[in-house]
């Protein structure tokens, strides 16, 4: 039963993360990609 | 006079970037290579007493007038006093090697009034050039200007640098040239190229002339230059400079394989022990089968790969530092010109094998839109590195591993020729976009080689952390995440379906182990069939089958499409829900056991693996690659044309590939 609902809990962050994370990158705020150009190119958005 | 905020200008490779991580202390990339900053980055060191200094670290510019998108970065703050990023204070960086042309800059935002300190950077390359600069005198003839000598790479001069700029205080100012005296309220209007022309052919007379009375140059070091054009005259050299290149390339791929094999098979089986481990430490549940056949061996499914990116990004790194690559972007563009690309394309191409979103970024030094544009367009054709991980599972998979002429590993000339493909793609790509877009505007690549550099190696060793970091902690987040949900939908499905399949194969009778064995993967293979997103791939098959994959396959392409490192960590997770944890199998020996029940054959044989190979190598699996096109074009129409050809070509390719080797 705990087993469940910690599975039921994580499916649900991992859901929210993935949807804020597709959401955020076609939006135009992703942070993955800014990540990355700071680093190699210097780029601020 | 307060400083709060200084701005780095400079020639484009004069060394702002290492001034300005000197400054902050902070790790921006720096590469022995033009173009590295195409935006402003920022930072800050302490004041004097107390609070903080802002610095601004600008694209590198070789004139005020602004010819392309970077260079406009650097006119739009400095043409406006009002601007918010308008400095109390320049650091006009120069190399002291090519002073000439470096000073024309400097002149020019003297003239404009804004408070100057002149860095005379690379001192340490003095010496070799047989070079003697009396600064004191450039100070003089250049109107009182602080000028401070370093040596940015290792961070001598730092110290007189911050001094000059906590004491700044400009009293006095002398235009270097009369009619830009009066120009008190910034540059708001630009000259007319006539005048622009007339303004930087009076002023590179003006230094010339300085320069004769304090820089003395003695005959060079002979064997120092000597050694240098003969390099060049080898690395650049029509045919020598390709073959070497891809010699250099031949090598990279090659020590890919070679040197990661045995940290790979480490890596896997830490990650087969800690989903045991996991299995064996916690309670029997649900819980505990995720995180045994979810996530560990998600995360496993992308760490293995570790090892390959830290020697792709460390080769890359090496080409940089020592300037070799600024040699392949010079003969690459001889390539690249019939098939209609810009010369400044080069650079965002061949960036583009580290990660496409920097190389896109990159194009924003290409001044001519259309040419950009497509630039942009076919760049995301390069291999990047997150196609590795796909490539080397394949590869691993269908090709054996065995030499070729004594000396070659046949699994390392596959990779290069995956890598070659990505290129020949963006080439034929361009000459279509280039009569699509109808651009017929030629522009050239001028860029400056230079010199050969000792790599040094903490800067190669904080890319690779940074890189690593980046590519383990943004990767692991998504994966992580995709590899939960999949454990979900790849364990449930709707009620009763799974139960129902389950008991309609017919349990054994004799309890012999085989028997067992060939009844529980029966199990498993139809539980996955029927679950969540075994039902999703089932309806995605009829569209992939004829490019030889199965539903399986199917499900990693769903997953892998905002990302294509996740088709690892999707195959890793799909081929463990429901597994035997006793059979101590790896991720790579479970796919090799697959077999297709129509065929009878191995599900990921020659011409399977080389189809999905071609599919990753032209589709456009990466959501951030397409917010940034769309960012850069500012238009949801072109990443979404990217989407529909990178696929299209992705579909024909792999399917053409497929029934060529079947």
């Amino acid at each position: 039963m705990i087993q469940g609902i910690l599975v039921v809990i994580l499916f649900l962050i991992a859901s929210f993360y993935l949807g804020r994370m597709i959401y955020g990158e076609l939006s135009g705020k992703g942070k993955h990609c800014d990540n990355c150009a700071v680093k190699d190119r210097g780029i601020k958005s | 006079m307060s400083i709060q905020k200084i701005a780095l200008v400079g020639n484009p490779n004069s060394g702002k970037s290492s001034v300005f991580n000197q400054l902050t202390g902070l790790n921006q990339h720096v590469g022995n290579y033009p173009g590295v900053t195409v935006d402003k980055k920022t930072g800050s060191f302490p004041g004097k007493e107390g609070g903080k200094i802002k610095v601004i670290d600008l694209p590198g510019i070789y004139s005020i007038y602004p010819k392309s998108e970077d260079e406009r970065v650097v006119f739009e703050i400095l043409k406006d006093k009002g601007h918010k990023n308008y400095p109390d204070l320049c650091v006009v960086v120069v190399d002291v090697t090519n002073l000439e042309r470096n000073l024309l800059l400097f002149t020019q935002l003297h003239d404009l009034k804004i408070p100057t300190i002149l860095v005379v950077n690379m001192v340490d390359l003095l010496e070799g050039e047989g070079i003697s600069v009396d600064l004191e005198k450039l100070s003089e003839l250049l109107g009182g200007v602080p000028v401070i000598p370093m040596n940015a790479r290792k961070g001598e001069g730092i110290e007189a640098l911050k001094n000059a700029i906590y004491d700044f205080n400009q009293t006095t100012w002398t235009p270097f040239l009369k009619q830009y005296a009066t120009h008190d309220h910034g540059l708001k209007h630009l000259p007319s190229p006539s005048e622009q022309i007339e303004d930087t052919d009076r002023r590179f007379k003006k230094i010339t002339q300085i320069l004769k009375f304090c820089v003395k140059r003695a005959e060079p070091s002979k064997s120092r230059k000597l050694i240098s054009n003969r390099i060049d005259k080898v690395v650049t050299h029509p045919i020598w400079g390709y073959a070497i290149f891809l010699f250099i390339l031949l090598l990279i791929f090659q020590a890919i394989y070679e040197l990661a094999s045995v940290p790979m098979d480490l890596i896997d089986n830490v990650f087969l022990l800690l989903s045991q481990g996991t299995r064996d430490a916690l309670p029997p549940g649900v819980f505990t089968d995720l995180i045994a056949e979810g996530i560990v061996p998600g995360i496993g499914g992308i760490v293995i790969f570790v090892p390959q990116i830290v020697l792709l990004f460390a080769f890359i790194a090496i080409l940089e530092e020592t300037g070799y690559m600024s040699r392949v972007v010079f003969i690459m563009d001889r390539l690249m010109r019939p098939f209609g690309l810009n010369g400044k394309s080069v650079v965002p191409l061949i960036s583009g094998v580290a990660c496409a979103i920097p190389a896109i970024m990159a194009t924003r030094t290409i001044d001519q839109w259309k040419d950009r544009l497509i630039t942009i367009m076919v760049t995301p054709l390069t291999s990047c590195s997150a196609r590795l991980p796909v490539y080397t599972l394949l590869i691993a998979l269908v090709v054996p591993d065995k030499s070729v002429w004594g000396f070659m590993n046949l699994q390392g000339l596959v990779l290069l020729g995956m890598y070659l493909l990505g290129f020949a793609a963006a080439f034929l790509a361009a000459i279509i976009f280039k009569l699509i877009i109808r651009s017929r505007q030629k522009s050239f690549l001028i860029m400056e080689m230079p010199t050969y550099k000792i790599p040094r190696w903490s800067n190669v060793g904080i890319t690779l952390w940074e890189k690593t970091k980046v590519f383990v902690w943004e990767a692991g987040r998504v994966i992580m995440a995709i590899s939960i949900i999949l454990w979900v939908l790849a364990s449930y499905g709707p009620p009763n379906r799974i139960e129902k399949a389950v008991s309609a194969i017919p349990i054994p009778e004799n309890v012999a182990d085989d028997a067992k064995m060939s009844y529980e993967e029966q199990v498993s293979s139809v539980k996955l069939e029927n679950s969540w997103i075994g039902l999703l791939g089932k309806q995605l098959e009829p569209a992939i089958a004829p490019l030889g994959y199965d539903w399986q396959v199917g499900i990693a392409l769903i997953t892998s499409f905002a990302a294509r490192e996740v088709f690892v960590s999707s195959m890793a997770t799909i081929y463990s829900v429901g597994e035997d944890f006793e059979d101590e199998a790896t991720m790579l020996q479970r796919m090799r056991q697959e077999v297709n029940p129509r065929t009878g054959q191995s599900v990921y044989n020659l011409a399977s693996g080389l189809s999905l190979m071609v599919f990753y190598a032209f589709a456009m699996q990466c959501m951030s690659t397409l917010a940034i096109v769309k960012r850069e074009t500012k238009s949801w129409k072109w990443p979404l044309l990217q989407l529909v050809y990178m696929t299209t070509l992705a579909y024909i390719g792999a399917f053409i590939t497929y029934n060529l080797l079947q």
